[in-house]
């Protein structure tokens, strides 16, 4: 490597290392956010709200241990946040009220997850961001049929 | 006066910015975009009739499948275009009645093209287009299997297998 070379090299790797790093930490924000969603929903579905759709509470946790693997890898272990609105109203909703809780619910998973996907930088982080928003895109076209029905 | 070093940085600024040949070697959205038109165009074909195997009362459901892939397929063709590709490259597809599995396979595929291609749909337009298809296939695929009685029931749709 010549003179100029190894000044190029230094100068990229100087502009890249910053950039690299800012990405990282735009991940890990993000990730931390979906991963309190994920075990908020979960929560929410496991306390026995019955909404006509299957697996529910098992892809939530699934969803949150998958956001989880990757946090992990960035060395990062965010305890619990707790419920968040739409899945405290879930919980709290009357029986015939449920349907439309979770619709509310999912919907707001959708909307965020679809927001998540401009900021996130990693490849795999953002297959992994993307399979689980068709997740709730499923639950929520499920949820609107049932709804129609 | 332009210094050497105020060269260098401002080269390697240019190539992080996407202007230098080699970023532009690895992203090609057209591309991308072309894979995910081929997808929805294979997928509206498949449903434009009712699969064979299918139960008669699904019809409707497939139909409106249909008619909403092709709105996909145009909207991705429009995409292309804005990206300099050619969207005639992935052009649209006979109706054809295919069997209910490759039916709900090629709505599966769908999905795994829109996920696929997310990493080279750069800037908050592409993704929140390409977010937009994820959503509409995903929904779309349940539905239809659903409609065809083979109900899909995967935590991470749209996972290339």
């Amino acid at each position: 490597m010549n003179r100029r070379e190894a000044i190029a090299a230094a100068a990229l790797a100087a502009l890249v290392a910053p950039a690299g790093a800012r990405a990282q930490r735009s991940d890990i924000a993000v990730l931390i956010r979906l991963v309190a969603r994920e075990e908020a929903a979960a929560e929410a579905y496991g306390s026995g709200a019955a909404v006509g759709v299957d697996r529910l509470y098992g892809d939530e946790l699934d969803h949150a241990a998958a956001l989880r693997t990757h946090l992990d890898a960035l060395g990062r272990r965010p305890a619990p946040r707790g419920l968040d609105a739409p899945a405290r109203k879930l919980l709290e909703a009357e029986d015939d009220e449920q349907l439309e809780a979770a619709i509310a619910l999912e919907s707001s998973l959708v909307d965020e997850y679809a927001r998540a996907l401009a900021d996130i930088a990693d490849p795999s982080v953002l297959q992994t961001a993307a399979t689980i928003l068709a997740s709730h895109a499923q639950h929520l076209a499920r949820m609107r049929g049932l709804a129609v029905a | 006066v332009v210094t050497r070093r105020g060269l260098v940085a401002g080269g390697a600024v240019a190539l992080l910015a996407g202007c230098g040949e080699e970023e532009q070697a690895v992203t090609a959205p057209a591309d991308a975009l072309l894979r995910q038109l081929a997808a929805e165009w294979a997928l509206a074909a498949a449903t434009a009739r009712l699969p064979r195997g299918a139960p008669r009362e699904a019809a409707g459901q497939v139909d409106l499948i249909s008619t909403r892939a092709r709105a996909r397929a145009a909207e991705i063709a429009r995409a292309v275009a804005a990206e300099g590709g050619r969207p005639q490259d992935a052009p649209e597809q006979p109706a054809e009645r295919v069997a209910a599995e490759e039916a709900l396979a090629r709505a599966q595929a769908a999905i795994v093209a829109h996920v696929v291609a997310l990493p080279s749909l750069h800037g908050r337009p592409l993704r929140s287009l390409g977010a937009s298809l994820v959503v509409g296939a995903a929904g779309d695929t349940a539905l239809l299997s659903d409609a065809l009685g083979m109900p899909v029931d995967d935590p991470f749709p749209g996972t290339p297998r």
